[in-house]
């Protein structure tokens, strides 16, 4: 530091007397803003500084100044006032929905429920799989992926399943082919599978076996016994919706699912916590063209004229 | 769910299923009906179509026992034909109709050819249907039949008479409000171009 002070010294010395050249003052009409506004012309509104910017806000006497609230937001689904809702017996809405989908094909078309529920938008949700009694869809057609002269492979084949075997399959699926809607993988060939690339074929259609997923297994067998029957239901924006039938099914097949599915729920919801109350409020049976028609849980009404024979015809 | 009230009134259009051409119950001898038309709009299947879709559903809603069905085909140039199967009056009597079910092997899942008619189909009367209107069909069909047609009731007219009204006080709400939101959106507009976010031109 001893050795820095004269210089600071010195540079201070030549700085001042640099300062001192120029004018020690400026003339101060050049920091007016007088000439460059009118220099602007009469119609711009002049420059003014930051200080006399802050205007008095101009107050409307006759709009009264409300105090805006955040609005808060809804943790429920909206429920709507039921009281004024028609329901139908389930076979007149049978009868509508049968009448709506004539000339259909009877394998393609559902029935379809969907189940209102009472409850939160942030709490959990149900989410389950059922075997309805009369299965919606019954003719999956499986393929299963593991070593063709295994022991699993003639059981998959005695099951039913349509395509069994690892370089075939791969080859079958790389080309496009295919002609299946459920894939299952055992254990032993998951790594050959996955070198195998499918999965950017199946994927996209979420067929890709997983185990997150449940179709990566020890005995892919059993997995189809129970896959087969099976529907998986889950509550989205507070509504649960399900195939529920065929179109070809007779009126007491449909009653028993949809008892069956109703019960089931019900279960499910008594079953996911004791903080959170869950409750059935509407249940409206539709179809895949159909109107959607609210039940009001009898099978039979006073008007109705129909009788479950002559809905059970194809 | 969609709102109560939106889905009550569109409930309201159930009432085209019970009311309009195509009412009327089909004797007992009818077993069947079914349509063969080709699935593109043109050359001249536009009339079995919407015969399809307005006259059949309401028979069908009438007779709901009578199995109705459709079989569409690619190719423009196939025929469209509607076949009724009849069978002897007395035979209709003693049998009962037919039973679909997923428990019994006789399932409804299969498409339904018209060579696949039931057994008891005694005759069988085919027409032409193709270039021919909705109201030509039906006409035909119930001459052929001989069903019974059914008459609104005075209270189904009146539900018709006040959907009509409502769908016309709907139609002059709707311009009016169409009329309030373009000059509020002009306003608003030219608010804009006054406080200088907007130039006139853009």
């Amino acid at each position: 530091m001893a050795t820095a002070r004269p210089c600071l010294v010195q540079l201070s010395r030549t700085c001042l007397h640099l300062t001192r050249s120029t004018p020690t003052a400026f003339p101060i009409r050049l920091f007016s803003t007088s000439t460059t506004n009118a220099a602007r012309g009469k119609y711009v509104p002049p420059i003014v500084s930051k200080k006399e910017k802050v205007v008095v806000p101009t107050v409307n006497k006759y709009i009264k100044k409300t105090v805006v609230k955040k609005k808060k937001a809804r943790t429920a689904y909206i429920q709507y006032d039921l009281s004024k809702e028609e329901t139908f017996p389930l076979l007149d809405a049978m009868r509508i929905i049968r009448a709506w989908e004539v000339g259909q094909k009877p394998t393609s078309v559902k029935y379809e429920l969907a189940l209102k529920l009472k409850s939160q938008k942030n709490g959990p949700v149900i989410r389950n799989r059922l075997r309805l009694p009369h299965p919606v869809k019954t003719d999956f057609r499986v393929c299963v992926i593991c070593p063709p002269d295994s022991k699993y492979a003639e059981a998959a084949r005695a099951a039913g399943a349509v395509l069994v075997g690892e370089d075939d399959v791969f080859d079958a699926v790389k080309a496009g082919k295919i002609e299946f809607d459920r894939c299952l993988c055992q254990t032993d060939s998951l790594a050959k599978m996955n070198k195998s690339g499918i999965g950017r074929v199946l994927g996209p259609r979420g067929m890709m076996p997983s185990s997150k997923l449940g179709t990566v297994v020890v005995d892919p067998v059993k997995t189809m016994r129970d896959m087969v029957g099976a529907t998986e239901y889950r509550e989205r924006v507070g509504v649960i919706r399900m195939a529920i039938g065929q179109l070809g099914f007779t009126p007491e097949e449909m009653s028993n699912n949809l008892k069956a599915f109703i019960e089931a729920v019900k279960k499910d919801m008594s079953r996911i916590s004791d903080k959170i109350s869950k409750e059935l409020v509407e249940v409206v049976l539709s179809s895949t063209n159909g109107p959607g028609l609210p039940l009001n849980g009898s099978f039979k009404g006073a008007n109705t004229s129909v009788t479950p024979k002559e809905l059970s015809g194809p | 769910m969609v709102n109560i009230a939106q889905r009550m009134t569109r409930l309201n259009e159930l009432l085209r299923l019970r009311v309009g051409g195509g009412a009327a119950i089909l004797p007992p001898e009818v077993t069947r009906l079914h349509m063969d038309f080709v699935m593109t709009y043109d050359d001249g299947h536009k009339g079995p179509r919407n015969f399809w879709r307005n006259d059949l559903r309401r028979l069908k809603y009438y007779n709901p026992a009578i199995p109705m069905t459709v079989s569409r085909t690619e190719n423009p140039d196939d025929p469209a034909l509607m076949t009724i199967h009849f069978t002897s009056p007395s035979a209709a009597a003693s049998t009962p109709p037919p039973v679909s079910s997923t428990t019994s092997p006789n399932t409804s899942t299969a498409p339904v050819t018209p060579s696949s008619s039931p057994a008891l189909a005694e005759r069988t009367e085919v027409f032409n249907i193709k270039s021919r209107k909705r109201y030509e069909i039906l006409e035909q069909l119930i001459a052929l039949t001989k069903a019974k047609q059914i008459e609104p009731t005075e209270k189904e007219l009146n539900e018709i008479r006040e959907l009509g009204e409502k769908r016309e006080q709907s139609a002059k709400d709707s311009t009016l409000s169409q009329k309030v939101n373009a000059r509020k959106k002009q306003e608003k507009r030219r608010m804009a171009i006054a406080r200088g976010e907007l130039t006139a031109t853009s």
